[in-house]
């Protein structure tokens, strides 16, 4: 079984090209373009991992990841932040919030797919 | 000009700040009585707050302050006229249109008439300075945002026709990928250092000052250009005077600038070496890069560290510039309170200067400290420090040996920084003590946290020398209630 992987981002093209990459690495993929509807999204089908954009309208990617960290079955799922923040202590914040690990924006594929690789282990 | 109101005696400069200063200058100043009553005016404040006819004397000084800044503005009043010194003050005030002024300035006590006491208050309008700020803020995360996300699917749309995850690609096709690749990265670079320098100039970077091998730095920098340098057919070269020479400095905008100057120094070098020479001086520390390369003409050298200058640009591609590079380090090393400059001669080669001053430790920890205390004093809360240091330092550096010591601290800072919990608790280290701060702190949590990093300490000196006879002795202060106490500490540890 390949790992689920859920993208949630504002921006549908980003969505796009992470699931492209992401599926031709072998990992199956799911998208959500709000919050709320990733929450949802994650609550029905339980991903292996979450990747998630930090500045969405609505719920801020950082309200999602709080949702997440309190919910009793999503506890555990591994959240990766997608930020175009340039701040040095974006990381340690985020990891503070919860994330597992943090992708800047613009990331080229090896970023991308080495933090992925990182927390789940090699696809299928 | 004279034009003191008769009902008010003369102190010091004159109750209205005398010269004519009352009449002609941009502040709002306003005299009150202690109950808050007004007794006089300036033009400015009259015309800032659109009451030029109003009797102000029917007016009570509460009615030109916002609301939400009435208790703090009253306890400034209290503590003027408790015999405090004059008081600091920022506080909103309204117009008669209910328009808002952002102010700052201070209250003092001046005499009055028969016993009676004046107060005045000295208000500077920064409205306009505040709302500018705001704006160049939100301009810095909106475009970090709003230039990223788009630069992100171009970026990676490219890159997976390049990678053939959408079907074939042709040798030609790939070819003008790479280059499209390269200059999207190439922009990614520009906005970085646009961000940089906007920030920079709007006075929001803040440097973390501790202390820092250079020697160590420069080498692990030189490490990095190995590959590139190799490429090329350029030597790298270390000159140190020491393994060892330890600067107080915000290692990652030392990086920074010394990734650039080396950078800079292998692109513009075809031929020969680039070398990083470190030395110290009296009171500075000297950090030199210089390079073989094809060097930059007299009228140029002027105008190297300006924004947007780019000298020597080769024709064809390659890795551009973005002409902010030097501008850049030129600000991050005059932050440090140090000097940058450049030297070149055309076929020869550069080599651009460093000079960054000494500090003791103990300056750097009250930098520190008082960095601290002006985002506490922003936000409201409260700061606790904990202060390390080794008992009867003196033996304990003859029997183990300076460098030893040194390293032993070094593990230390590295120790209590990775069981630091929260992103502003920050540790730094001496050679002998070690400064905690803990920013929104209550000083009984101070003393849990205390508890925790001791216990840490004591089984890491059993553990990496068991016999050193190392004595750790702690203290723990905080402000603003133990502000005479930190003092103390210091002298005693360093006097």
């Amino acid at each position: 079984m390949p790992f689920k992987v859920l993208i949630i981002d504002d921006e549908p093209h980003i969505l796009i090209m992470v699931a492209n990459r992401l599926r031709a690495n072998g990992y199956e993929t799911a998208t959500a373009l709000s919050g709320a509807r990733g929450l949802e999204f994650a609550l029905r089908s339980k991903p292996d991992l979450i990747l998630l954009d930090s500045v969405m309208p609505e719920m801020p990617g950082e309200e999602v990841l709080y949702r997440i960290r309190q919910d009793g079955e999503l506890r555990g799922i591994p959240v990766i932040m997608l930020t175009a923040d340039v701040k040095k202590t974006a990381v340690s914040e985020f990891r503070l919030r919860g994330a597992k690990e943090v992708v800047f924006k613009p990331f080229t594929p090896e970023e991308l797919l080495q933090t992925v690789r990182k927390v789940l282990g090699p696809a299928g | 000009m004279t034009n003191e109101n008769p009902q008010y005696p003369q102190s010091g400069s004159g109750p209205k700040g005398g010269d004519g200063l009352f009449e002609n200058t941009h502040d709002l100043i306003q005299l009150f009585s202690p109950d808050g009553i007004l007794l006089d005016v300036n033009p400015s404040w009259r015309r800032v707050l659109e009451r030029p006819d109003d009797d102000i004397t029917q007016l009570s000084v509460f009615s030109v302050v916002h609301p939400r800044d009435h208790d703090g503005f009253r306890k400034a009043v209290a503590d003027v006229l408790k015999g405090q010194s004059p008081r600091k003050i920022g506080i909103t005030m309204v117009s008669q249109s209910n328009r808002e002024i952002i102010a700052e300035g201070s209250v003092d006590l001046i005499g009055g008439h028969q016993g009676s006491k004046v107060l005045r208050c000295i208000l500077h309008d920064i409205t306009k300075r505040r709302k500018y700020d705001e704006l160049k803020d939100e301009f810095v995360g909106t475009i970090s945002h709003e230039l990223r996300t788009p630069l992100t699917v171009v970026r990676e749309g490219m890159a997976q026709i390049r990678d053939g995850l959408l079907g074939g690609v042709t040798p030609a096709q790939r070819e003008v990928l790479d280059m499209v690749l390269q200059s999207i990265d190439r922009l990614g670079r520009i906005i970085n250092d646009l961000l940089d320098v906007s920030k920079l100039e709007s006075g929001q970077v803040h440097l973390k000052r501790t202390l820092c091998n250079m020697t160590g730095i420069a080498r692990e920098i030189l490490a990095n250009f190995e590959g590139l340098a190799s490429q090329k057919g350029i030597e790298l070269r270390l000159e140190a005077a020491s393994d060892v020479i330890e600067v107080y400095l915000d290692r990652d905008k030392f990086i920074q600038v010394l990734t650039n100057l080396v950078g800079n120094a292998i692109k513009f070098t075809s031929v020969g070496y680039v070398r990083i020479s470190l030395r110290e001086l009296e009171g500075f520390a000297e950090c030199k890069v210089s390079d073989t390369g094809r060097g930059i003409s007299g009228e140029d050298l002027s105008r190297v560290f300006e924004k947007f200058r780019q000298f020597g640009r080769a024709v064809g591609p390659g890795i551009g510039g973005t002409g902010l590079g030097l501008s850049i380090c030129k600000k991050l090393i005059e932050l440090h309170h140090g000097k940058i400059s450049i030297d070149s001669y055309p076929l020869k080669g550069t080599s651009v200067t460093v000079l960054l001053p000494k500090y003791t430790s103990r300056e750097i920890f009250r930098e520190h400290i008082a960095q601290a205390l002006n985002r506490c004093a922003e936000e409201g809360g409260t700061l606790s420090l904990i202060i390390f240091d080794i008992v009867d330092f003196e033996t304990v550096k003859r029997t183990l040996g300076e460098g030893h010591v040194r390293e032993i601290v070094a593990k230390i800072e590295k120790l209590m920084n990775d069981s630091l919990r929260r992103a502003a608790d920050v540790a730094i280290r001496d050679t002998k003590a070690l400064l905690i701060l803990l920013p929104d702190t209550k000083k009984e949590n101070a003393f849990i946290v205390l508890g925790r990093l001791y216990q840490l300490l004591e089984e890491f000196l059993a553990r990496i020398s068991p016999d050193s006879g190392i004595e750790i002795h702690s203290s723990v202060a905080t402000f603003p209630e133990d502000a005479r106490t930190v003092d103390d500490i210091l002298n005693r540890i360093y006097d």
